[in-house]
């Protein structure tokens, strides 16, 4: 597939700030599909976002939407739809004037825009508050509205800052299904979070950013199985702990044992081989293991393993 | 990996609705309409042009009945025009400027405040789209308050004279129409250029609304300090009472019945009235590259922030 047609390829983009480096040569593609942005406060992700909506200029390398370099190139933002982390919009217009508006900004008529601000609207649930002040929507009025401004042009590409933030449980699930019903129509999502189960729940892929850097890519599983070093909590269910104690501290990739109610929990820097020499414990019949459940494959646990 | 392989469709859209500055244009002048201050205003205005009209209306009247006590022979002094609509445009100077001041402050500031720039920066608009809406808003704005009440004025006088006469007065007095569209053009640009400096260097609106109307409220003492200094120092001061220029722009053509008010035309202290007057007012070629100078920084500062969220990174 070549660059031209890719939604947005990073090719060893720096940035920096005076002497603070938020970007350190990025490369990454990203297609059809939601990737999820992942990284702590600080990590480059807001820097990022804002190279590929063109609001900043790399210092080294380049990023292409579309095939084309964003920065002071309006047009590729025809394709573009961004749903800020922050509450972007005028609180004194109604949802409806305000969409309408932002929506004939890029360039349709009044009647076409109308039409893509009601579709928009509806399509994230805000069809029975058209009319009401923006000023007096809930917080997960205002993620909605947000959502519904980026999608109103039908672009291909869309960025999602922090979109779960302030959503209740019901809204949560509400907009994790409507990102993953838009990936799955082929458009390309970008979803910034550092909150790690949002990101797990609507990504199948995830790029993990820290220090300006991409510490890793690809599903969480991929994830987990490309860090053999990484450590992991294990939890083996007996009736006789103290008896399974004895014989796992003797297993060599074992390095911490701990008592809990109903089994051990262990910690483990070389899960194959421990794994390998707990299901030959639980064949040989010395000790009864009811289960053995792995606590943190996760994407927590790795995230917190890339950035600490 | 698989998620690429389906590939992407071209951008196939193009521009259907009108110029996106336009679009801008309009919102921004929709938004002042909301503002009920503004929208008050524009009724006090309305009240002031209409009492102005009422009572050169009532002197038309008499001036007719004059005519016919005295067989058409003599005919009443109405009040020259000039001076009514500078009255009137001296009346609502405040109004002109708090107008301004209170739509021209939002007007940058309003979307760094609510963030809504990082909309408009993902959306297909060039710095230059965004910098001609926000700059035409206030010049439309400001029409209705300096520019069509004068020629509302003009009009009317000149379509209440005697039958056969409307369109020779109007003629004779055309010098009227032109001193009105300086005072608003000189308004507009000044004014345009200040909020948009101000707006557009700061999210706090409440901050541009205190400096702008320092600088306007408080152009008398600057000007009263230039009178008192030599040389082009004095002649900056004395063109930054932005209000004053304004009406500068309107009389100065028709500046003898000016210092006839201020002690006619005889001498007073060695200085002819005039020259008392004229050592107040600024030259107006200062007056034209203040309006320039103030309108290209605050195009060019308007145009800057549109470009990139660089400077705030």
């Amino acid at each position: 597939m070549s660059a031209a047609q890719a939604g947005i390829v990073l090719d060893r983009i720096s940035k920096w700030y005076g002497e603070v480096m938020a970007l350190n040569e990025v490369s990454a593609e990203f297609g059809p599909g939601v990737t999820g942005l992942l990284g702590p406060n600080g990590a480059g992700k807001s820097t990022l976002i804002k190279l590929i909506c063109g609001m900043l200029q790399p210092n080294l390398g380049q990023v292409l939407v579309n095939g084309k370099t964003p920065f002071n190139r309006p047009s590729v933002m025809t394709r573009v739809g961004l749903c800020p982390e922050q509450d972007a919009l005028y609180p004194q217009t109604s949802a409806w004037n305000a969409l309408t508006y932002l929506t004939r900004l890029q360039g349709f008529s009044a009647r076409d825009a109308r039409m893509g601000a009601r579709r928009a609207l509806e399509r994230v649930g805000l069809e029975n508050d058209l009319g009401r002040s923006v000023a007096g929507y809930s917080k997960g009025m205002r993620q909605r509205f947000k959502l519904a401004q980026a999608l109103a042009h039908d672009p291909d590409v869309i960025i999602l800052d922090e979109p779960l933030n302030g959503l209740d449980p019901p809204g949560r699930r509400t907009f994790s299904e409507l990102i993953r019903a838009l990936g799955a129509e082929g458009k390309c999502l970008l979803v910034s979070s550092h909150i790690l189960h949002e990101v797990e729940s609507v990504a199948r892929r995830i790029v993990v950013l820290n220090f300006g850097r991409v510490l890793a890519d690809g599903t969480s599983r991929e994830l987990r199985r490309e860090l053999p070093e990484f450590p992991l909590t294990v939890r083996l269910t007996t009736s006789e702990p103290a008896e399974l104690a004895r014989h796992i501290v003797a297993i060599d990739g074992a390095r911490r044992v701990e008592h809990v109610d109903g089994g051990l929990e262990v910690l483990t820097h070389h899960p194959a081989e421990f794994f390998d020499a707990v299901s030959e414990l639980a064949t040989s019949g010395t000790v009864p293991i009811e289960a053995v459940t792995p606590m943190d494959e996760d994407l927590e646990a790795v995230f917190r393993y890339l950035t600490q | 990996m698989a998620v690429y392989a389906r590939g992407y469709r071209t951008y196939d859209g193009d521009f259907r609705g009108p110029p996106v500055a336009w679009t801008i244009f309009r919102e921004g002048v929709a938004q002042a309409l909301r503002r009920k201050g503004f929208r008050w205003i524009l009724n006090i205005t309305a009240f002031i042009l209409l009492a102005t009209a009422g009572m050169i209306y009532i002197q038309v009247i008499v001036e007719k009945q004059a005519q016919r006590l005295t067989g058409g022979m003599v005919r009443a002094q109405l009040m020259e025009l000039d001076q009514i609509i500078h009255g009137f445009h001296a009346t609502t100077m405040f109004l002109v400027s708090l107008g301004a001041v209170l739509v021209g402050s939002g007007l940058v500031a309003d979307d760094l405040r609510t963030r809504a720039l990082s909309l408009f920066l993902v959306r297909p608009i060039r710095p230059v789209d965004y910098m001609l809406g926000k700059a035409l808003v206030l010049p439309a704005l400001l029409i209705p308050l300096a520019l069509l009440p004068g020629l509302v004025l003009w009009l009317l006088v000149g379509l209440w004279q005697p039958p056969g006469e409307t369109w020779t007065f109007l003629q004779e007095h055309s010098d009227i129409a032109w001193n009105v569209t300086r005072f608003y053009l000189v308004g507009a640009a000044q004014l345009t250029g200040l909020l948009l400096l101000l707006s557009s260097r700061t999210p706090r609106r409440g901050l541009v609304i205190g400096l702008s109307a320092a600088i306007l409220f408080g152009g008398p003492v600057l000007r009263a300090i230039g009178r008192l200094v030599l040389g082009p120092i004095g002649t900056l001061l004395k063109s930054l009472d932005l209000p004053n220029n304004m009406l500068w722009s309107f009389t100065r053509d028709r500046r003898e019945w000016q210092f006839e008010g201020q002690g006619g035309g005889g001498r007073w202290g060695g200085t002819t009235g005039e020259e008392r007057w004229l050592q107040w007012q600024p030259d107006p070629t200062v007056i034209y590259i203040v309006c320039f100078v103030l309108l290209a920084a605050g195009l060019y500062f308007t145009w800057r922030r549109a470009r990139s969220v660089e400077v705030d990174a």
